[in-house]
């Protein structure tokens, strides 16, 4: 009889001790847990401020947000449900919540290697036509005491995706977030290839990664703000900012009488050596406040096996934040010591600077790490 | 009695049922655990108020369905198909196997060889064979529990009886 075997057969079946006291004590959580939320009655809003994430979060730029958005969200749902589907990567949870159309794409790769006791794994890929989403993660390797992978990472720049098929253009990068229980770091990576993808094999590889990612609030004193500076004439390597090229004032644009290429040359203020500034750190070496342009100067130390940067803002006395107008960045080279500067320019509308306070979000990495990551792998 | 002994109790009444019917549905031990800890959370939070043991059978089953549809419809779950072991890559891509090549494949177990057999029917006639087979759950029974009418029920337990004939050599 059909019936007897089948019973028989399913008598065996029956969960784990240890998952049906995982499930009792995820209940008994969930039901206090719920309870005390019913008694604050506010929950949410207590821990945001507490955190301090709402000040911060205004501060930090696109990509850093929507990865604290994957954080958030992602976190939260974990919460809520401590032990769904724990052997689906918990990254596919967190992208499925937050944008159900990439999920829906996301093809499972799973190869990995080792390099330097670090584990890189191509976890998933989504192509649509000749667009590429491919979500990657870092961990320790097992039974490795090199505790280097415990939060955000970067790849630093270093990575590459190579086709075998036609040409590819890397996006970016973006750091998704850290899973505690499978101590994995999860990244994004957007590329494009000059064909539609068909089944081509392809390469990832990784250079370098930056351990410790921290980022820090911190005020920038603007007692030592001179009316008057010496400035010099620099080449820079690097410029952004909301305001175009032609609405700077006169003394910011691109400076001539060079020998140079007077386009890559800016004047910016004359204030330290830089072998006076730090090569491990930041050194806030001065500002300016001239011609109604508010000027601040940051060394970043050298950063060729770092990653420094600042996002300074003004506060005003009503707390409203005002963010640079434009900046420009160059290196000087002291030795073997390569430092990389930062000038930040507030164009216009300070009409009394001591009606102002300037802090800076300061982000730092921890450890460099140089190996040899390489995935090949097939998209069906 | 205190609300959280009634959970726990409710909990431990529950746990084999949910745990046999899950892993009738989906394909692994791992998923199997998946499925019973989202359907238990899921009763944690809801903490519906149950009149009957009946009815109480009947919410379990149902939840149940429910999760292991998130499951199906899950692409990644879908896409993990492609990259998962050797055995069911054969049933995945050879619906036809034989019963000796399945058998082979779990070491003449038998009774594992005749659940990977019901597990490569489709989802519909799985739930409809677990229920009345384990469970002894009368067609309309079923009908309630997963909200379809006892006609789909009756319909689906009879195409299911006849691939599984096919494939088991007798029912």
């Amino acid at each position: 009889m059909f019936a007897e075997k089948y019973k028989k057969a399913y008598q065996s079946i029956s969960p784990a001790l240890e998952l049906q006291q995982e499930v009792l004590a995820q209940a008994d959580s969930l039901w206090n847990g719920s309870r005390e939320e019913d008694d604050r009655g506010r929950p949410g809003r207590v821990e945001v401020e507490k955190t301090g994430a709402r000040v911060n979060a205004r501060r930090i730029n696109m990509a850093v947000r929507a990865a604290a958005a994957f954080m958030a969200i992602g976190l939260g749902m974990f919460k809520i449900m401590p032990a769904f589907a724990s052997h689906v990567p918990a990254f596919y949870r967190v992208i499925e919540s937050i944008s159900p159309v990439l999920a829906d794409r996301l093809v499972p790769v799973e190869k990995s290697c080792s390099s330097q006791g670090i584990t890189m794994e191509v976890e998933a890929v989504a192509l649509e036509g000749r667009e590429a989403e491919i979500i990657v993660s870092m961990r320790d390797d097992e039974g490795s005491t090199a505790d280097r992978i415990h939060g955000q990472i970067d790849l630093f720049d270093s990575y590459e995706l190579v086709s075998y098929g036609g040409d590819m253009t890397i996006g970016g990068s973006m750091f998704l977030y850290y899973d505690d229980a499978s101590d994995k770091a999860y990244f994004k990576i957007t590329a494009q290839s000059s064909e539609e993808y068909r089944g081509d094999k392809l390469r990832f590889a990784v250079r370098e990664i930056l351990c410790d990612k921290a980022s820090e609030r911190r005020q920038i004193s603007l007692k030592g703000v001179e009316d008057a500076a010496a400035t010099r004439v620099v080449e820079i390597n690097g410029m952004s900012g909301m305001m175009e090229e032609e609405e700077l004032p006169e003394s910011l644009k691109a400076a001539g009488g060079t020998e140079k290429d007077a386009g890559g040359s800016r004047r910016v203020l004359d204030l330290t050596d830089a072998a006076e500034c730090a090569a491990d750190g930041f050194t806030v070496t001065g500002g300016a406040y001239m011609d109604g342009v508010l000027r601040l100067q940051i060394c970043m130390g050298d950063t060729r096996h770092a990653d420094r940067h600042v996002q300074p803002f003004l506060v005003d006395a009503a707390g409203k934040e005002r963010s640079e107008d434009y900046s420009i960045s160059w290196q000087e080279t002291v030795g073997d010591t390569s430092y990389q500067f930062y000038e930040y320019w507030f164009v216009g509308g300070i009409e009394d600077l001591t009606d102002y306070s300037m802090y800076g979000i300061f982000h730092s990495s921890g450890e460099w790490v140089e190996g040899d990551w390489k995935v090949i792998f097939r998209i069906a | 009695m205190h609300k959280e002994n009634q959970l726990e109790e409710v909990i431990l009444r529950n746990s084999d049922r949910v745990y046999k019917f899950a892993y009738s549905l989906v394909k692994t031990r791992m998923d199997a655990d998946d499925i019973y800890q989202e359907v238990f959370m899921r009763y944690v939070k809801a903490k519906p108020a149950f009149a009957s043991s009946e009815h109480e059978k009947a919410w379990f089953i149902k939840v149940t369905v429910n999760c292991c549809k998130n499951y199906w419809k899950s692409p990644w779950m879908r896409c993990r198909d492609v990259f998962d072991e050797a055995k069911v890559h054969l049933l995945k891509t050879s619906p036809d196997a034989s019963h000796e090549a399945v058998k082979a494949m779990w070491d003449d177990e038998e009774d594992k060889c005749l659940i990977e057999m019901v597990k490569q029917l489709p989802e519909k006639y799985r739930v409809v064979i677990h229920l009345f087979y384990y469970e002894e759950m009368s067609i309309e029974e079923i009908a309630e529990a997963t909200g379809m009418k006892a006609s789909t029920i009756r319909t689906r337990l009879t195409r299911a009886r006849r691939k599984l004939r096919e494939r088991l050599g007798g029912l």
